[in-house]
Order: C-alpha cells, then structure tokens, then sequence
C-alpha cells in the first residue's frame, strides 16, 4: 500500500530532497513550507504521515503536531528537529509525535521514523479491525440469543398441553397461551382457585408432593374451564430448582384426557367389567333358584306360604335384575340433559313419596329441612337425572341405618336444600355406619360397591355423572360409626350444553 | 341326633333357599346375615357344619372363618359363593361351590361331611 506522507519545511532545499527520498521509497510525497499550508493540507489530503519540521516561521511544527494530533489523531506526525531541540523532541512525543530526526537527515534514521510510523497504522488498522469484528460477533450472538429465547417461549406458548409454572402457595407464576386461551390470564391467583373454583387447595395436589420431594408426580383431576365445561385432566409436575438447589416453583402440565376418560367409562360399561355384573348376575340367578325351589316345593306339598315366598323371592330378583339391565343400557348411551325449572318443593316432595316405605320399614327419622310452599323456588335441572342421582344416594343412606340398626337408639335421615350465591345444594345425611377415607375415594367409581350381593355399583357412579351433566360436584363427607354427607351442588345458572 | 347346619349369607333370598333345602332333608338350621353377627350365632347355636358366603358387608367370610379357628373349633365349612375362582377361598375348606350352585350336589356334600 502507498502510503500519503506530507513533508512540511520552511527550507526549500530540505522539502525537495525528502521528496525525492520518499517519493523513491514509494511514498505518495504532499509538501508544505509553513505550518499554515501544511494544515490546510491535512484537511484536504488526509495524509497518513506528516514529516514536520520543529521550528518553522509562523505556525511552527509544535503547534501543527497538536492541531493535527486533536482533529486527525489516526495520522502519524515525525518531527524534524535541529541542533539544541532536544527538550521540544521529547515534549512532542509527549503530545502524540511517533517520533522524532533530526538534521541533517539520516536515511536510517529516517527509515527507522518511517518505520514506527507504519507499524503504529497497521496496529491501530488491526485494532480497528477487531473490533469491528468484534461487535459483528456480538451483534450475531445477541441476535441468536434472541432468536433462541423466543423460540423458547413460542415452544412454552404453543405446548400441546396446559402448562403453568406455581409458586410454594400455589400461585400461578407463569402460564403459556394454551392455558390462558381455556382458563383465562390468571397470573397470580391460586391454581385451585381457577382451576377447580375452590377456595381452598385440593386434598391429593401433585405439585404439593413435588414441593416435599422434588420428584415429579401425576394425578387425574376435573378441572372447570373459563366457559364452565367440566373437563378430566392428567397432571404431571416436575421441580425447578433456583441455583442454590431449593425448589422455589413447581411446573405442572396438564394433558385433556376427556375423551379417553369418557372412552375408558364407556368401555368399562360395556363389557370389561362383565365379571362384576356377572358376579351380580350369580346371586340374582342363585335367589331365582331358591325360589324356584320353595315354589316347586311348595306346590309339591300343598303349601301356599312356601309357594307365596318363592314367589317373592323371583320377584324381588327379576326387579333387581330389570334395574340393572337399565342402569347399563342408561349408562351405555349418551344423553343430553332435559334442562327446564323445575319447583323444589315438588322434587322433593317426589323423592320423600318415593322413599317413604322403605325409610319407614326400617324405623328411621326423616327429618327434611327444605323448602316449603310458601319458600318454594325453581332450580333449573334435568329432573329424572337429579332424581335418580338423590335416589341413589337416599337407597344408600337406608341401607347405612340399616346397618347399624341394632346398636342405634334412633336412626335418622336429614334431607337438607341450601343456597349460595351460585349454587343449590341438596345435602343427604344420615347417622348409619359410615364410610371410611378408603370407601370414600371409590364411592363413586363404576362398580364399587360395599353391599356385597345386595349392591350393583352402578348407583352412585351414575349420581356422579348426572351431577356432572349439570356441570355441579358431588361430595362426600363422614367419620365411620357416626355420619354420612353427600352434598350435590348444582350451579344456579348453566351454560348451554 | 338331628345336625344343625348355620347357613351364613347376606343375601335373604339364598338363605331362605338354604333352609329350606336343608330343613326339607332333615337338617337343623340356623342363619347369620353377615361375618359379624355370626360369631354370636355360631357361639350360641353351636352348629356342625357352616355354609359361608365369601363376600358380604361389614366383614367377610374367611375372617369369620380365621376367628373360629383361632378359637379353636373345628367345625367344617363349605364355601358358597359368587366368587368365581378360589383365590379368596379358604384353603381348610370342605369344599367350594359357586353360584349359582346345583342343590343336589351341595346337598350330597353336607350329607357326606356330616357323614349321614
């Protein structure tokens, strides 16, 4: 490369000689014979390196080398000093000078000036040009980093499942779009709150064992979408960890398992239980036989009573037989619920009707706490499913007195209708036998049933679905040997279904 | 000596079948309608054989069974019930029928137990 170099001298004879010695040298040779020309120079030719002399008439080298050095500072200044300079030399390297000769001119020294000069231009060149480089690789990775956290979140966003970070008190931290879209941004509430409209945190909460253990842990839980639909999730949950190792947030990713729920029940239904109802079936034949037998017997022998037992006996067996087929055929079809208002007062003057014989058989106190004619009000429900559901629960509370009939002074039965601002609760209560934390969590499962021959395991599993057909929950609440509660809350107003 | 046979099931239709089966070939008999209230009847009446359903409420056959062993009684059993398979049956048992059984062969069962 040709470097531009300005040689300023006030002495004629000086300027030609260093011009020609540079020029041969390779130089692009600019001169100037005052400091004034010289600067003028710079600004027009932008040189790579002024060659000044020291003391010049009017604006002397000292003076250019700083004007130079403060608007130019990248060109490289040489002075040319004469006899006695020596303190001026140094000063000028002081403020910037590369270097400094002195006259008469030495080529070597010259050489040797020059050569500092360029070696000090390809360094700052090659400094320039690392940091450009530099900032281009900073510019590069800031713009994959970027790129790769928002690829990170759209990854979160767009999960195929609901995803939510918690904290310690179950608060919702962070949720992607998925979850938002179904639940609404609810940054900062309680998980339980949004998910499950409870108040309170759930009994079994795998993100409350993932907080104990740091393990992760799953559950199947019914969760309330935003537009009031009932939806069965499998939740897993999995620990993050601070840096320090202690868990400060829990993730939890919900997968919609409706469907196959729904299919699992539907399978169950029709036929991959077929050994319980079979099981039934066995004790509803073996009856049938008895009373096959007293009526065989009875006729053989003349003897009316046997044949009136029998008789009975294939009665109570082909009604048993007949409420389970339509529990099954029920179950096994998809119905939409029959939603009209319909007047408290008579649902439950139904139910009472229904169920009177059997509560009186047995000795047991009805007491109803319900509303009369005069507090009548309308809930909107499908009544033959709500009925069903009751029924199933009152038969069982019978049965529950029955049970402990003989260490009971007095068995009772209390038939509750309640309100709160969003719900009617019909509350089912009655001091028999009671059932244990074990029963409880199989209570409403297909084909439970503690009944041994008597039960089907249909009853309170189809409870459970009716209630959930009008989008309301059904609890349990008991302590064994004292009390059983079931509470079904039916919202006051239903979406469309 | 008339045998007394206790019939123990929680179904009222299979035990009123029982009784009469077995009273109508001589037997004695007497009825519990599940685990629990049989002890009382078993230790009262002193049966000389038991038919045990397997599956009933508040407690089950083979503990029923377990409780008279312990007590040191003897007295044979014969297993009636709804289970199909024998996993739950009692091992000491005389025998095991399913339901729903043929009456003859219970019938023939008692009678060779109690060796009449």
């Amino acid at each position: 490369m040709t470097n531009k170099l300005l040689v300023v001298d006030d002495e004629e004879g000086i300027r030609e000689v260093l011009e020609i010695t540079l020029t041969d040298a390779g130089y692009e040779v600019l001169t100037a014979e005052n400091g004034f020309s010289g600067l003028d120079m710079v600004k027009i030719h932008k040189p790579d390196i002024v060659l000044t002399d020291i003391r010049m008439p009017g604006m002397d080298g000292m003076a250019l080398l700083k004007t130079v050095k403060q608007s130019y500072p990248d060109i490289e200044v040489i002075m040319i000093t004469g006899y006695g300079d020596a303190n001026l030399a140094i000063d000028s390297l002081k403020i910037g000078a590369v270097d400094f000769i002195s006259k008469p001119v030495n080529q070597d020294v010259l050489e040797i000036a020059l050569k500092r000069a360029n070696d000090r231009i390809r360094t700052r060149e090659k400094l320039a040009d690392h940091t450009r480089n530099l900032e281009i690789l900073v510019a590069e990775k800031t713009r994959k980093l970027a790129e790769s956290e928002k690829r990170y979140v759209q990854l979160f966003n767009e999960s195929p499942a609901y995803i939510t970070i918690l904290d310690e008190n179950f608060r919702i931290v962070e949720s992607n779009n998925r979850f938002k879209d179904q639940f609404g941004d609810h940054t900062d509430m309680y998980c339980f709150q949004v998910q499950q409209q409870r108040k309170i945190p759930c009994d079994t909460c795998p993100v409350k064992e993932t907080f104990v253990d740091g393990l992760s842990h799953d559950a199947e839980m019914d969760v309330t979408l935003k537009d009031g639909r009932v939806r069965r999730f499998f939740i897993q949950t999995s620990a993050i960890p601070d840096d320090s190792g202690r868990i400060r947030h829990v993730m939890e990713m919900c997968t919609d398992i409706s469907v196959i729920h729904q299919l699992q029940d539907h399978l169950a239904a029709l036929g991959l239980h077929i050994s319980s109802i079979s099981h039934g079936i066995k004790g509803m034949l073996t009856g049938l036989d008895g009373g096959d037998y007293l009526i065989r017997a009875g006729l053989e022998k003349n003897d009316f009573e046997r044949i009136s037992k029998g008789w009975d006996i294939i009665r109570e067996k082909i009604a048993m037989i007949r409420q389970m087929v339509l529990n099954i055929l029920y179950h096994s079809k998809d119905r939409t619920p029959d939603m009209r208002p319909e007047s408290v007062f008579d649902f439950i003057q139904e139910l009472v009707t229904t169920m009177d014989p059997r509560i009186r058989k047995a000795g047991i106190e009805l007491i109803l706490d319900t509303p009369k004619p005069s507090t009548d009000f309308h809930v909107i429900m499908d009544k033959t499913l709500l009925f069903g559901a009751c029924l199933a629960i009152l038969e069982n509370a019978v049965d529950a007195c029955i049970s402990v009939a003989h260490d009971r002074k007095k068995l009772t039965i209390r038939i509750q209708v309640a309100q709160t601002p969003d719900q009617v609760l019909f509350k089912i209560m009655d001091n028999g036998k009671g059932l244990d934390r074990q029963y409880r969590q199989k209570i409403f499962s297909l084909f439970y049933s503690d009944k041994g021959n008597k039960g089907t395991g249909l009853g309170l599993f189809i409870a459970r679905r009716s209630v959930q057909l009008h989008q309301g929950e059904i609890h349990v609440d008991s302590v064994p040997g004292e009390f059983t509660e079931f509470t079904i809350a039916i919202p006051k107003k239903v979406s469309d279904i | 000596m008339t045998k007394k046979i206790m019939i123990v099931d929680d179904d009222p239709a299979i035990t009123k079948y029982l009784e009469t089966l077995f009273k109508d070939n001589g037997f004695d008999t007497c009825i519990a309608d599940d685990g629990k209230q049989a002890m009382d009847v078993f230790l009262d009446q002193q049966p000389d054989l038991i038919t045990l359903d397997l599956e009933m409420p508040e407690e089950w056959g083979p503990r029923f069974f377990r409780k008279i062993s312990k007590k040191g009684y003897t007295t044979p059993v014969i297993v009636i019930s709804g289970l199909s398979g024998r996993t739950h049956s009692i091992p000491k048992a005389e025998a095991f029928f399913a339901k729903p059984f043929k009456a003859d062969e219970v019938l023939a069962k008692v009678k060779a137990v109690l060796g009449v």
